[in-house]
């Protein structure tokens, strides 16, 4: 992905606070005995402004990785951001199960 | 499991046009592995000819501020997108180290097990367990298609506070997490025993987070 000047990243909810709130407006309280199994939403909250900004600032309309997360975020917006976790005993017992292996 | 029938892309109701699935760290996608590379996966389909685009006001608003602050967005997003065709699915995964994998690939009837093994558009990112991933989102469309009137997943999601302002900072609306497993656990399964053992039918109840064994069970309903 094409870098962002990260002052346009740090001023974002400042100068597009809708944008800002669409995007990072939501996340998702975990039992206390799961947190640890899952990444930082953070992470995952600063990803979508980066491809909305680097959509808006840097198209590459040809390139299917940044035109996948692109689409993704304009249909999950539709939404809310629908998020379902894989929980960790399942994720324990996926391969063994076949769930995605057969 | 799921994708081992011959259920077709004619058999999965989207939920929602797109949604996102939390990976956990202990999630092996291969029998190599220890820990799962991905933190989530990204899921979405584009219906043939449906008009893809950002909201109206979200894109005022974007481009509003984008033009304060000196820069110059390019009208590429004000276009939108469509897919004239066939409808399109695409995938997106993030790894731990921030690399993508993704894939795109036509949305139209064909077998499941067929999908998921289909090569991806040539300039897709790929990653070494895309296609397990893949099989993986398609089994979960499945269940959710299976349990799409379920109260879980028409309630949605509850909401525990909503986003507010503390001094400058904003505060984040604050929901409650939803676990596929919270689906499985509500089911009851029924062991069928062997013609030479028929008999009294035993029944057990999946507890925890498992997906219970395949072989020899039928799961039934409440």
């Amino acid at each position: 992905m094409p870098e962002i000047d990260s002052r346009i990243l740090d001023q974002f909810q400042r100068a597009c606070p809708a944008a800002y709130r669409a995007l990072a407006g939501r996340k998702f309280l975990l039992p206390n005995r799961c947190q640890a199994s899952y990444s930082s939403q953070d992470v995952a909250l600063h990803r979508r402004q980066l491809v909305l900004l680097v959509s808006t600032l840097s198209p590459k309309e040809d390139s299917i990785p940044l035109r996948s997360e692109l689409i993704n975020l304009v249909q999950s917006l539709r939404c809310e951001f629908p998020t379902t976790l894989f929980g960790p005993g399942l994720g324990r017992d996926a391969l063994a199960h076949g769930f995605y292996d057969r | 499991m799921l994708l081992r029938t011959d259920f077709t892309t004619d058999d999965v109701h989207w939920p929602w046009p797109g949604l996102r699935i939390m990976l956990p760290k202990e999630l092996a996608l291969n029998a190599d592995s220890e820990s799962c590379p991905l933190q989530y996966v990204d899921v979405c389909v584009a219906a043939q000819g449906e008009p893809i685009r950002f909201p109206q006001e979200l894109l005022d608003d974007l481009f509003g501020g984008l033009a304060k602050i000196g820069c110059t967005p390019n009208p590429y997003l004000l276009r939108g997108f469509t897919h004239p065709e066939a409808g399109e699915c695409y995938g997106c995964a993030l790894s731990y180290s921030l690399e993508t994998a993704t894939w795109a690939n036509r949305w139209e009837t064909r077998r499941l097990q067929e999908l998921a093994r289909t090569e991806t558009a040539p300039d897709s990112s790929e990653h070494a367990n895309v296609e397990s991933v893949r099989k993986l989102v398609l089994n979960v469309l499945l269940l959710l298609t299976h349990y799409e009137l379920d109260p879980i997943l028409v309630e949605g999601t509850p909401l525990i506070r909503r986003a507010k302002m503390k001094g400058r900072h904003f505060l984040a609306e604050l929901a409650r997490a939803r676990f596929l497993s919270e689906l499985l656990r509500k089911k009851a399964f029924r062991r069928v025993k062997p013609v030479s053992e028929a008999g009294e039918e035993e029944i057990g109840s999946i507890s925890g987070e498992s997906v219970g064994e395949s072989t020899g069970i039928k799961r039934r309903s409440h």
